[in-house]
């Protein structure tokens, strides 16, 4: 176990280098720093000459690859190229904003996911089981950005309508810089999880239910019916446990999806997370910016593959890697 | 019909239980048997279409889309305004029959419902030309993948390897912002590139396993070159799911499409698209109808792919059925 994660480890140093490498190529040409720097007038042209040269972009995009890359390991994620501030203060704020979002959202979703998953498997073609089938095709169907936004304007209405504040339709706190742990954020937070809480949903949900299906069709799920063994015990004991299986790599390769989700949905609640940061620089043309975000998520999304197969082998001892 | 019919199909032909969408497992209802013995040959694809038709939500998708991508393509005849058309004398108009402003106005006087019209043709254009381009270009990696094994394989697995490290919404922005605000066709190339790696996986996949079949080895035994086992032998057994996995992209090349549009990296005004008419909406939030009716249409037409791929799934790919949706 050991030796493969380690492999698995040291293979993904290659595949980081490359996809920053064509990342960085990409992002270099698709954004111009320098757009602001050269539009405003007062500006002395010497300045921005010597800001060019410190910053190396009158290199090739290959070389400034490489100083980029020097930058990452002597000044931890480099200086925006923009205001020529320390990246990784903003970076490690953004994350822990994301990250609650993510996690609050996907915990509640994977919960309540697997609940209905059971249920819908159990009480197959019933009623409880065709009006969430529709709900989950409508969550696959829609659009995230489009959901946030109507979630938006139903709550803008009612405030407009009766002034009753439920929950807020922008930021995180009323106060810039609130506390993370709060009735205020809890009001702040409670849209944009609700969003990324019914995409995910619709995947867990018929994930758990197809998992469920396939599991009491087997033989030992037979056999143990047949022993005698009770419903309930059969359901909870012999099916919930191996269905739940898959549900664990479906959960942790969703990781970049979501974090796609959360671009979107941090953009349209203005949040101040990762996904409004990566946005925001990509329109600035502030290339150390984005590359930022990108190195981070694709360790983000490295590492939670890597748990995706670690977790499969240990609940399924049937899988071995050596 | 009873089940105990079955005994008069011919053994050749295979008869498995087919779930209807109404639930319940129900025989193949079959026209012939009240004509005694006398059976109709059919082919693999009457059968197929025989079993589409019968999934009810797979042949209600079909007639959605044919609505909805009708008026798309019809859109100079259907949209009762042009898509830029300004009217300042009647911004933010709810929506109402006067003047045929079914879905009301924006904020320069434009008819909403006309641009939802021509953002249509534009998700259409965009979905079935990413689908359809990825496909061939998955198709024939994939297929040469698969086969041959080698270094090309492993370039394949490689690239692929690459494309699932970063978000797909994030490396597309960043794409589509070097490739400029551009048209749908610049859009589309842009979504080519990242979908046709899925597709070139799944269709790697079949050619592994099926290449070690049977009847590949007949083939090759009695003589067949390479070209022929691929395109004769392997490829019309992969095409079950090569179309539905074709169809499901439509869906999800218009969902993305319109994602990016939103975030303004995607489709460039003039060109109506339905992603930037809900961005357009996102600036008026008490104006709901702006917002609503772009989106609702975006949902609508990926509620119909996904209904229509489902069918196709269980009419091309029998064995491989999944629990029924």
């Amino acid at each position: 176990m050991l030796t493969y994660i380690t492999r698995r480890v040291l293979y993904s140093i290659p595949v980081l280098f490359f996809s920053t490498f064509f990342s960085f190529i990409f992002v270099s040409y698709a954004a111009n720093p320098l757009l602001a720097a050269r539009a405003n007038p007062r500006l002395d042209p010497q300045v921005l000459q010597i800001l060019i040269h410190q910053n190396h972009l009158d290199k090739p995009v290959l070389v400034r690859y490489f100083y980029w890359l020097e930058s990452l390991f002597t000044h931890g994620l480099g200086n925006s190229l923009i205001t020529l501030k320390p990246i990784w203060p903003d970076i490690s704020r953004t994350m822990g904003h994301t990250a609650q979002l993510i996690i609050i959202s996907e915990t509640l979703a994977i919960l309540l996911g697997v609940a209905v998953g059971i249920y819908s498997a159990i009480r197959q073609y019933s009623f409880f089981d065709y009006s969430f089938t529709t709900f989950s095709f409508l969550g696959f169907a829609m659009p995230t950005f489009w959901l946030a936004l109507v979630l938006q304007i139903l709550f803008v209405d009612i405030y407009n309508s009766w002034h009753v504040r439920i929950f807020y339709t922008s930021g995180l706190n009323t106060v810039p810089g609130g506390p993370a742990w709060s009735l205020d954020r809890a009001q702040h937070l409670a849209l944009p999880v609700l969003t990324l809480l019914i995409i995910s949903f619709a995947l867990y949900s018929r994930y758990m239910r197809a998992s469920m299906l396939d599991v009491i069709n087997s033989d030992y799920v037979r056999t143990a019916r047949a022993k005698g063994v009770a419903e309930r015990k059969v359901i909870m004991r012999h099916v919930f446990r191996n269905a739940l299986i898959p549900i664990t790599t479906v959960a942790a390769l969703n990781v970049g999806a979501l974090l796609g989700g959360a671009i979107v949905t941090e953009t349209v609640f203005t949040l101040d997370g990762m996904g409004h940061y990566f946005v925001l620089a990509l329109g600035q043309g502030d290339t150390y910016e984005v590359m930022a975000y990108l190195l981070v998520t694709a360790v983000i999304i490295i590492v939670f593959n890597l748990i995706a197969d670690i977790t499969y082998g240990f609940l399924d001892p049937r899988i071995r890697y050596d | 019909m009873a089940p105990a019919d079955d005994s008069l199909y011919p053994s050749t032909a295979t008869f498995e239980p087919v779930y209807t969408p109404t639930g319940g497992v129900a025989a193949p209802v079959d026209d012939t048997a009240a004509a005694g013995l006398d059976l109709k040959v059919r082919s693999q694809w009457s059968y197929a279409r025989m079993r589409f038709f019968r999934h009810r939500l797979a042949v209600a998708g079909l007639i959605g889309l044919i609505i909805i991508f009708g008026a798309g393509i019809f859109a100079p005849l259907i949209a009762p305004y042009s898509y830029a058309q300004i009217d300042l004398y009647n911004i933010l108009h709810s929506p109402t029959t006067i003047g045929h402003h079914y879905f009301g106005t924006d904020g320069i006087g434009s008819d909403e419902f006309s641009r939802v019209i021509w953002g249509i043709r534009t998700s259409l254009e965009v979905g079935v030309f990413v689908a359809v381009v990825s496909t061939i270009v998955g198709l024939i990696i994939g297929a040469v993948a698969g086969y041959y094994r080698g270094w090309i394989d492993n370039l394949l697995m490689r690239v692929t390897d690459l494309v699932l490290t970063l978000p797909a919404l994030a490396i597309l922005l960043a794409f589509s912002a070097l490739v400029g605000n551009g048209s749908q066709w610049t859009l589309s190339i842009i979504l080519v590139a990242f979908f046709w790696t899925g597709i070139a996986r799944v269709v790697r996949g079949m050619f592994l396993s099926l290449r070690e079949k049977e009847y590949v080895e007949a083939a090759k035994a009695s003589g067949a070159g390479d070209g022929r086992l691929m395109f004769r032998h392997i490829l019309p057994n992969t095409l079950g799911p090569i179309v539905v996995n074709m169809t499901l992209a439509v869906g999800t090349a218009i969902l993305t499409e319109s994602a990016l549009s939103f975030l303004g990296f995607g489709i460039a005004p003039p060109t109506p698209s339905l992603g930037q008419l809900v961005a357009n909406g996102q600036n008026y939030p008490t104006q709901w109808w702006l917002t609503i009716f772009p989106g609702l249409v975006i949902v609508l037409i990926v509620l119909c792919v996904n209904f229509v791929g489902d069918g196709l799934r269980d009419a091309l790919d029998p064995q491989q059925r999944r629990v029924r949706a």
